[in-house]
Protein backbone atom coordinates (compact mmCIF):
# COMPACT_ATOMS: atom_id res chain seq x y z
CA UNK A 1 0.00 0.00 0.00
CA UNK A 2 1.49 3.35 -1.06
CA UNK A 3 1.48 6.48 1.09
CA UNK A 4 -1.08 8.10 -1.19
CA UNK A 5 -3.40 5.11 -0.96
CA UNK A 6 -3.08 5.05 2.82
CA UNK A 7 -3.94 8.76 3.01
CA UNK A 8 -6.95 8.39 0.72
CA UNK A 9 -8.14 5.43 2.78
CA UNK A 10 -7.92 7.63 5.86
CA UNK A 11 -9.99 10.36 4.16
CA UNK A 12 -12.56 7.78 3.09
CA UNK A 13 -13.24 7.16 6.77
CA UNK A 14 -15.42 10.28 6.58
CA UNK A 15 -18.04 7.98 5.00
CA UNK A 16 -20.18 5.65 7.14
CA UNK A 17 -18.87 2.13 7.60
CA UNK A 18 -21.63 0.47 5.57
CA UNK A 19 -21.00 2.85 2.68
CA UNK A 20 -17.26 2.22 2.83
CA UNK A 21 -17.79 -1.53 2.69
CA UNK A 22 -19.70 -1.09 -0.57
CA UNK A 23 -17.80 1.76 -2.17
CA UNK A 24 -14.34 2.38 -0.64
CA UNK A 25 -12.36 0.10 -2.99
CA UNK A 26 -14.06 1.46 -6.07
CA UNK A 27 -13.59 5.07 -4.97
CA UNK A 28 -9.96 4.41 -4.15
CA UNK A 29 -9.40 2.95 -7.60
CA UNK A 30 -10.87 6.12 -9.16
CA UNK A 31 -8.93 8.42 -6.82
CA UNK A 32 -5.62 6.76 -7.62
CA UNK A 33 -6.36 6.78 -11.34
CA UNK A 34 -7.54 10.40 -11.33
CA UNK A 35 -4.72 11.73 -9.16
CA UNK A 36 -1.11 12.00 -10.10
CA UNK A 37 0.11 8.73 -8.65
CA UNK A 38 3.65 10.02 -8.23
CA UNK A 39 2.40 12.48 -5.61
CA UNK A 40 2.60 11.47 -2.01
CA UNK A 41 -0.29 13.66 -0.83
CA UNK A 42 -3.96 13.66 -1.78
CA UNK A 43 -5.24 16.45 -3.99
CA UNK A 44 -6.80 19.24 -1.84
CA UNK A 45 -9.91 19.51 -4.03
CA UNK A 46 -10.44 15.75 -3.89
CA UNK A 47 -9.85 15.73 -0.13
CA UNK A 48 -12.45 18.43 0.54
CA UNK A 49 -14.94 16.66 -1.74
CA UNK A 50 -14.38 13.40 0.13
CA UNK A 51 -14.89 15.05 3.53
CA UNK A 52 -18.02 16.86 2.34
CA UNK A 53 -19.35 13.74 0.63
CA UNK A 54 -18.68 11.67 3.75
CA UNK A 55 -20.53 14.10 6.00
CA UNK A 56 -23.41 14.28 3.54
CA UNK A 57 -23.60 10.51 3.48
CA UNK A 58 -23.60 10.45 7.27
CA UNK A 59 -26.39 13.03 7.59
CA UNK A 60 -28.42 11.19 4.95
CA UNK A 61 -29.24 14.39 3.04
CA UNK A 62 -28.22 12.75 -0.24
CA UNK A 63 -30.89 10.10 0.19
CA UNK A 64 -33.66 12.74 0.24
CA UNK A 65 -34.64 12.35 -3.36
CA UNK A 66 -37.34 14.96 -3.78
CA UNK A 67 -38.17 18.52 -2.82
CA UNK A 68 -41.02 17.33 -0.57
CA UNK A 69 -38.75 14.84 1.24
CA UNK A 70 -36.20 17.59 1.83
CA UNK A 71 -38.94 19.92 3.08
CA UNK A 72 -40.34 17.28 5.44
CA UNK A 73 -36.90 16.48 6.80
CA UNK A 74 -35.94 20.16 7.25
CA UNK A 75 -39.22 20.85 9.07
CA UNK A 76 -38.73 17.82 11.29
CA UNK A 77 -35.17 18.78 12.19
CA UNK A 78 -36.25 22.37 12.84
CA UNK A 79 -39.12 21.29 15.11
CA UNK A 80 -36.87 18.94 17.06
CA UNK A 81 -34.15 21.58 17.40
CA UNK A 82 -36.68 24.12 18.69
CA UNK A 83 -37.88 21.59 21.25
CA UNK A 84 -34.27 21.00 22.36
CA UNK A 85 -33.89 24.79 22.50
CA UNK A 86 -36.98 24.95 24.74
CA UNK A 87 -35.48 22.35 27.07
CA UNK A 88 -32.21 24.32 27.25
CA UNK A 89 -34.08 27.51 28.08
CA UNK A 90 -36.11 26.00 30.91
CA UNK A 91 -33.86 23.28 32.28
CA UNK A 92 -31.82 25.31 34.76
CA UNK A 93 -33.97 24.50 37.85
CA UNK A 94 -33.77 20.78 37.01
CA UNK A 95 -29.99 20.89 36.50
CA UNK A 96 -29.55 22.82 39.74
CA UNK A 97 -31.54 20.23 41.68
CA UNK A 98 -29.64 17.36 40.04
CA UNK A 99 -26.38 19.12 40.87
CA UNK A 100 -27.36 19.25 44.55
CA UNK A 101 -28.05 15.51 44.53
CA UNK A 102 -24.39 14.82 43.74
CA UNK A 103 -22.36 13.83 46.83
CA UNK A 104 -20.39 16.70 48.38
CA UNK A 105 -22.15 19.51 46.51
CA UNK A 106 -23.97 22.41 48.07
CA UNK A 107 -25.10 25.83 46.99
CA UNK A 108 -26.05 28.97 48.82
CA UNK A 109 -27.94 30.27 45.79
CA UNK A 110 -31.46 29.18 45.09
CA UNK A 111 -32.47 28.51 41.51
CA UNK A 112 -36.19 28.60 41.69
CA UNK A 113 -38.35 27.54 38.84
CA UNK A 114 -40.80 25.16 37.44
CA UNK A 115 -39.92 21.48 36.99
CA UNK A 116 -43.06 20.64 35.03
CA UNK A 117 -42.20 22.83 32.03
CA UNK A 118 -38.85 21.17 31.14
CA UNK A 119 -40.46 17.77 31.71
CA UNK A 120 -43.21 18.67 29.25
CA UNK A 121 -40.66 19.97 26.71
CA UNK A 122 -38.80 16.67 27.07
CA UNK A 123 -42.01 14.72 26.54
CA UNK A 124 -42.80 16.78 23.44
CA UNK A 125 -39.31 16.12 22.12
CA UNK A 126 -39.71 12.37 22.64
CA UNK A 127 -43.09 12.39 20.87
CA UNK A 128 -41.76 14.44 17.95
CA UNK A 129 -38.64 12.27 17.68
CA UNK A 130 -40.91 9.26 17.10
CA UNK A 131 -42.98 11.30 14.61
CA UNK A 132 -46.01 11.55 16.95
CA UNK A 133 -46.56 15.17 16.00
CA UNK A 134 -50.14 15.49 17.28
CA UNK A 135 -49.06 14.42 20.77
CA UNK A 136 -45.94 16.60 20.51
CA UNK A 137 -48.01 19.64 19.54
CA UNK A 138 -50.47 19.13 22.41
CA UNK A 139 -47.63 18.70 24.92
CA UNK A 140 -45.81 21.76 23.54
CA UNK A 141 -48.93 23.85 24.11
CA UNK A 142 -49.12 22.41 27.66
CA UNK A 143 -45.47 23.42 28.20
CA UNK A 144 -46.36 26.94 27.09
CA UNK A 145 -49.21 27.10 29.61
CA UNK A 146 -47.09 25.63 32.42
CA UNK A 147 -44.24 28.03 31.65
CA UNK A 148 -46.53 31.01 32.12
CA UNK A 149 -48.66 29.75 34.92
CA UNK A 150 -45.79 28.94 37.29
CA UNK A 151 -44.01 32.33 37.59
CA UNK A 152 -47.24 34.27 37.90
CA UNK A 153 -48.66 31.86 40.42
CA UNK A 154 -45.45 31.91 42.46
CA UNK A 155 -44.86 35.66 42.18
CA UNK A 156 -41.43 35.42 40.57
CA UNK A 157 -39.20 38.31 41.52
CA UNK A 158 -37.46 38.65 38.21
CA UNK A 159 -40.62 39.93 36.60
CA UNK A 160 -40.59 42.85 39.01
CA UNK A 161 -36.87 43.34 38.59
CA UNK A 162 -36.97 43.80 34.83
CA UNK A 163 -40.34 45.33 34.24
CA UNK A 164 -40.93 47.29 37.40
CA UNK A 165 -44.33 45.69 37.78
CA UNK A 166 -45.38 43.19 40.37
CA UNK A 167 -46.50 39.74 39.39
CA UNK A 168 -49.60 39.93 41.55
CA UNK A 169 -52.61 42.13 41.97
CA UNK A 170 -53.76 44.47 39.22
CA UNK A 171 -50.51 44.29 37.20
CA UNK A 172 -50.58 40.50 36.90
CA UNK A 173 -51.72 40.86 33.30
CA UNK A 174 -48.63 42.90 32.52
CA UNK A 175 -46.43 40.27 34.16
CA UNK A 176 -48.09 37.59 32.05
CA UNK A 177 -47.43 39.71 28.98
CA UNK A 178 -43.76 40.06 29.95
CA UNK A 179 -43.45 36.29 30.28
CA UNK A 180 -45.45 35.69 27.12
CA UNK A 181 -42.84 37.65 25.17
CA UNK A 182 -39.87 35.76 26.63
CA UNK A 183 -37.58 33.34 24.74
CA UNK A 184 -39.30 30.04 25.68
CA UNK A 185 -42.56 31.41 24.28
CA UNK A 186 -41.01 32.02 20.90
CA UNK A 187 -39.36 28.61 20.92
CA UNK A 188 -42.78 27.17 21.74
CA UNK A 189 -44.66 29.16 19.08
CA UNK A 190 -42.10 28.40 16.38
CA UNK A 191 -42.00 24.69 17.32
CA UNK A 192 -45.80 24.52 17.12
CA UNK A 193 -45.86 26.34 13.77
CA UNK A 194 -43.18 24.02 12.40
CA UNK A 195 -45.07 20.95 13.53
CA UNK A 196 -48.36 22.02 11.94
CA UNK A 197 -47.35 21.15 8.34
CA UNK A 198 -45.92 17.86 9.61
CA UNK A 199 -49.34 16.76 10.89
CA UNK A 200 -50.67 16.17 7.41
CA UNK A 201 -47.44 14.98 5.81
CA UNK A 202 -46.81 11.38 4.89
CA UNK A 203 -44.56 10.20 7.65
CA UNK A 204 -41.63 8.00 6.76
CA UNK A 205 -40.80 5.34 9.33
CA UNK A 206 -38.48 6.77 11.96
CA UNK A 207 -35.45 4.69 12.72
CA UNK A 208 -32.98 5.33 15.52
CA UNK A 209 -33.86 9.00 16.13
CA UNK A 210 -31.60 9.24 19.18
CA UNK A 211 -28.27 9.33 17.37
CA UNK A 212 -28.76 12.73 15.80
CA UNK A 213 -30.76 13.97 18.78
CA UNK A 214 -27.71 13.72 21.03
CA UNK A 215 -25.69 15.70 18.48
CA UNK A 216 -28.50 18.21 17.95
CA UNK A 217 -28.98 18.69 21.70
CA UNK A 218 -25.30 19.48 22.18
CA UNK A 219 -25.20 21.86 19.21
CA UNK A 220 -28.41 23.65 20.16
CA UNK A 221 -27.29 23.94 23.78
CA UNK A 222 -24.10 25.53 22.50
CA UNK A 223 -25.50 27.98 19.99
CA UNK A 224 -28.79 29.14 21.42
CA UNK A 225 -28.97 31.75 24.16
CA UNK A 226 -29.70 29.77 27.28
CA UNK A 227 -28.53 29.64 30.88
CA UNK A 228 -26.56 26.45 30.21
CA UNK A 229 -23.95 28.09 28.00
CA UNK A 230 -23.43 31.35 29.91
CA UNK A 231 -25.14 33.45 27.26
CA UNK A 232 -25.27 36.41 29.66
CA UNK A 233 -21.49 36.76 29.59
CA UNK A 234 -19.85 38.93 26.90
CA UNK A 235 -17.30 36.26 25.95
CA UNK A 236 -19.95 33.56 25.81
CA UNK A 237 -22.04 35.67 23.43
CA UNK A 238 -19.11 36.27 21.08
CA UNK A 239 -18.28 32.55 21.00
CA UNK A 240 -21.90 31.64 20.38
CA UNK A 241 -22.27 34.18 17.57
CA UNK A 242 -19.15 32.82 15.84
CA UNK A 243 -20.26 29.21 16.40
CA UNK A 244 -23.68 30.04 14.99
CA UNK A 245 -22.41 31.63 11.82
CA UNK A 246 -19.82 28.87 11.33
CA UNK A 247 -22.48 26.20 11.79
CA UNK A 248 -24.73 27.94 9.25
CA UNK A 249 -22.04 28.49 6.63
CA UNK A 250 -20.07 25.26 6.99
CA UNK A 251 -23.22 23.24 7.64
CA UNK A 252 -24.85 24.51 4.45
CA UNK A 253 -21.95 23.08 2.45
CA UNK A 254 -22.98 19.54 3.28
CA UNK A 255 -26.52 19.72 4.63
CA UNK A 256 -28.93 22.52 3.78
CA UNK A 257 -31.13 21.50 6.69
CA UNK A 258 -28.53 22.79 9.15
CA UNK A 259 -28.68 26.32 7.80
CA UNK A 260 -32.50 26.18 7.82
CA UNK A 261 -32.39 25.09 11.48
CA UNK A 262 -29.82 27.80 12.32
CA UNK A 263 -32.01 30.48 10.73
CA UNK A 264 -35.11 29.37 12.63
CA UNK A 265 -33.29 29.08 15.94
CA UNK A 266 -32.00 32.60 15.45
CA UNK A 267 -35.60 33.80 15.31
CA UNK A 268 -36.07 32.79 18.97
CA UNK A 269 -33.76 35.47 20.47
CA UNK A 270 -34.63 37.97 17.74
CA UNK A 271 -38.35 37.81 18.43
CA UNK A 272 -37.75 37.75 22.19
CA UNK A 273 -35.52 40.81 22.21
CA UNK A 274 -37.62 42.62 19.62
CA UNK A 275 -40.77 42.15 21.68
CA UNK A 276 -39.07 43.42 24.83
CA UNK A 277 -37.52 46.31 22.92
CA UNK A 278 -40.94 47.35 21.66
CA UNK A 279 -42.36 47.21 25.19
CA UNK A 280 -39.41 49.13 26.63
CA UNK A 281 -38.33 46.18 28.82
CA UNK A 282 -34.87 44.78 29.30
CA UNK A 283 -34.36 41.18 28.41
CA UNK A 284 -32.90 39.47 31.46
CA UNK A 285 -30.67 37.13 29.45
CA UNK A 286 -28.97 40.05 27.70
CA UNK A 287 -26.52 41.74 30.00
CA UNK A 288 -25.28 44.10 27.33
CA UNK A 289 -25.24 47.86 27.11
CA UNK A 290 -26.81 48.28 23.70
CA UNK A 291 -29.67 45.90 23.16
CA UNK A 292 -30.64 47.59 19.88
CA UNK A 293 -27.17 47.09 18.41
CA UNK A 294 -27.21 43.43 19.36
CA UNK A 295 -30.66 43.05 17.85
CA UNK A 296 -29.39 44.60 14.61
CA UNK A 297 -26.40 42.21 14.64
CA UNK A 298 -28.72 39.24 15.06
CA UNK A 299 -30.97 40.40 12.24
CA UNK A 300 -27.84 40.70 10.09
CA UNK A 301 -26.86 37.15 11.02
CA UNK A 302 -30.36 36.01 10.15
CA UNK A 303 -30.04 37.63 6.71
CA UNK A 304 -26.75 35.80 6.17
CA UNK A 305 -28.10 32.42 7.26
CA UNK A 306 -31.28 32.87 5.21
CA UNK A 307 -29.26 33.72 2.09
CA UNK A 308 -27.06 30.70 2.66
CA UNK A 309 -30.12 28.49 3.22
CA UNK A 310 -31.69 29.74 0.01
CA UNK A 311 -28.57 29.15 -2.05
CA UNK A 312 -27.98 25.73 -0.51
CA UNK A 313 -31.62 24.70 -1.05
CA UNK A 314 -31.45 25.64 -4.72
CA UNK A 315 -28.26 23.66 -5.12
CA UNK A 316 -29.69 20.67 -3.25
CA UNK A 317 -32.96 20.62 -5.18
CA UNK A 318 -31.36 21.19 -8.59
CA UNK A 319 -28.76 18.47 -8.05
CA UNK B 1 -30.63 19.19 -13.91
CA UNK B 2 -27.22 20.56 -12.93
CA UNK B 3 -24.33 20.56 -15.36
CA UNK B 4 -22.30 17.76 -13.68
CA UNK B 5 -25.34 15.47 -13.70
CA UNK B 6 -26.01 16.28 -17.35
CA UNK B 7 -22.47 15.44 -18.38
CA UNK B 8 -22.37 12.24 -16.31
CA UNK B 9 -25.47 11.04 -18.17
CA UNK B 10 -24.02 12.30 -21.46
CA UNK B 11 -20.79 10.39 -20.79
CA UNK B 12 -22.74 7.16 -20.44
CA UNK B 13 -24.90 7.48 -23.55
CA UNK B 14 -22.51 5.64 -25.88
CA UNK B 15 -21.16 2.83 -23.73
CA UNK B 16 -20.99 1.67 -20.11
CA UNK B 17 -18.06 3.21 -18.25
CA UNK B 18 -16.34 2.83 -14.86
CA UNK B 19 -15.77 5.74 -12.45
CA UNK B 20 -12.52 7.16 -13.75
CA UNK B 21 -13.64 6.82 -17.38
CA UNK B 22 -16.81 8.80 -16.54
CA UNK B 23 -14.68 11.58 -15.03
CA UNK B 24 -12.49 11.76 -18.16
CA UNK B 25 -15.41 11.54 -20.60
CA UNK B 26 -17.43 14.24 -18.77
CA UNK B 27 -14.40 16.53 -18.81
CA UNK B 28 -13.84 15.93 -22.52
CA UNK B 29 -17.51 16.41 -23.50
CA UNK B 30 -17.74 19.66 -21.54
CA UNK B 31 -14.56 21.06 -23.08
CA UNK B 32 -12.76 20.80 -19.73
CA UNK B 33 -15.42 22.78 -17.83
CA UNK B 34 -16.76 19.91 -15.73
CA UNK B 35 -14.01 18.44 -13.56
CA UNK B 36 -15.72 15.91 -11.35
CA UNK B 37 -14.15 14.96 -8.05
CA UNK B 38 -14.47 11.37 -6.91
CA UNK B 39 -16.72 12.38 -4.00
CA UNK B 40 -19.08 14.31 -6.30
CA UNK B 41 -19.09 11.54 -8.91
CA UNK B 42 -20.11 8.77 -6.53
CA UNK B 43 -22.69 10.94 -4.75
CA UNK B 44 -24.22 11.65 -8.17
CA UNK B 45 -24.04 7.97 -9.19
CA UNK B 46 -25.74 6.93 -5.94
CA UNK B 47 -28.53 9.41 -6.57
CA UNK B 48 -28.91 8.55 -10.24
CA UNK B 49 -28.96 4.84 -9.40
CA UNK B 50 -31.66 5.53 -6.82
CA UNK B 51 -33.67 7.43 -9.43
CA UNK B 52 -33.18 4.54 -11.87
CA UNK B 53 -31.44 6.71 -14.44
CA UNK B 54 -28.22 4.72 -14.16
CA UNK B 55 -27.52 1.10 -13.22
CA UNK B 56 -24.52 -1.08 -12.56
CA UNK B 57 -23.71 -2.93 -15.78
CA UNK B 58 -20.82 -5.03 -14.55
CA UNK B 59 -18.78 -5.66 -11.42
CA UNK B 60 -15.19 -6.80 -11.74
CA UNK B 61 -12.06 -6.99 -9.59
CA UNK B 62 -9.11 -5.03 -10.96
CA UNK B 63 -5.80 -4.80 -9.06
CA UNK B 64 -7.52 -6.55 -6.18
CA UNK B 65 -10.18 -3.83 -5.92
CA UNK B 66 -13.83 -3.77 -6.95
CA UNK B 67 -14.58 -1.86 -10.12
CA UNK B 68 -18.14 -1.24 -11.24
CA UNK B 69 -19.18 -0.24 -14.72
CA UNK B 70 -22.27 1.93 -15.08
CA UNK B 71 -24.75 2.27 -17.92
CA UNK B 72 -27.68 4.51 -18.74
CA UNK B 73 -31.22 3.14 -18.30
CA UNK B 74 -34.09 3.98 -20.64
CA UNK B 75 -35.39 6.45 -18.07
CA UNK B 76 -31.93 8.09 -17.83
CA UNK B 77 -31.65 8.36 -21.61
CA UNK B 78 -35.06 10.02 -21.95
CA UNK B 79 -34.23 12.43 -19.08
CA UNK B 80 -31.00 13.32 -20.87
CA UNK B 81 -32.82 13.89 -24.17
CA UNK B 82 -35.46 16.02 -22.45
CA UNK B 83 -32.78 18.19 -20.86
CA UNK B 84 -30.93 18.52 -24.17
CA UNK B 85 -34.18 19.55 -25.90
CA UNK B 86 -34.88 22.09 -23.16
CA UNK B 87 -31.43 23.63 -23.52
CA UNK B 88 -31.70 23.63 -27.33
CA UNK B 89 -35.04 25.46 -27.10
CA UNK B 90 -33.47 27.98 -24.73
CA UNK B 91 -30.55 28.45 -27.15
CA UNK B 92 -32.95 28.98 -30.07
CA UNK B 93 -34.50 31.97 -28.28
CA UNK B 94 -31.18 33.76 -28.75
CA UNK B 95 -29.80 32.20 -31.93
CA UNK B 96 -32.91 32.24 -34.13
CA UNK B 97 -33.68 35.95 -33.79
CA UNK B 98 -34.11 37.77 -37.10
CA UNK B 99 -30.94 39.61 -38.19
CA UNK B 100 -32.83 42.93 -38.48
CA UNK B 101 -33.97 42.88 -34.87
CA UNK B 102 -30.45 42.05 -33.69
CA UNK B 103 -29.07 45.05 -35.60
CA UNK B 104 -31.79 47.29 -34.15
CA UNK B 105 -30.99 46.07 -30.63
CA UNK B 106 -27.28 46.73 -31.18
CA UNK B 107 -28.01 50.25 -32.48
CA UNK B 108 -30.23 51.00 -29.47
CA UNK B 109 -27.52 49.78 -27.13
CA UNK B 110 -24.89 51.92 -28.85
CA UNK B 111 -27.05 55.04 -28.97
Amino acid sequence: MTGLERRYRWLLRAYPRAYRQYRADEMLETLLAAGETDRGHPNLRESLALLTGGLRARTGVDRLGSRSALRYSALRLTALSLLVCGICLTAMPVIWRLWLLLPGTSSAAVVSGDLVTPALWLLALAAAAWARYRVALAVTVSAFIADHWYPVAHNQLYVEQWTGVTASGPSRLEAVLYLALDFPTWACVLAALTMLPLLGARQPRVRRPWIWLVVAAVVVAMVTPNPLNGWDGGFGQAVIVVAWLTAAIVGAAFDVRLSVVASTLLLVPILGVLAHELMGWKQDAWAVGNQTLLLAAMVGMLAVTLTISRMATRRQVAL
Amino acid sequence: MREPTYFILAALQDAPLHGYAIVKQAQELSGGRVRLTTGTLYAALDRLTGEEMVRVAEEAVVNGRARRTYELTGHGLSALHEEAARMAAAARVVRDRPVGSMVATARTALA
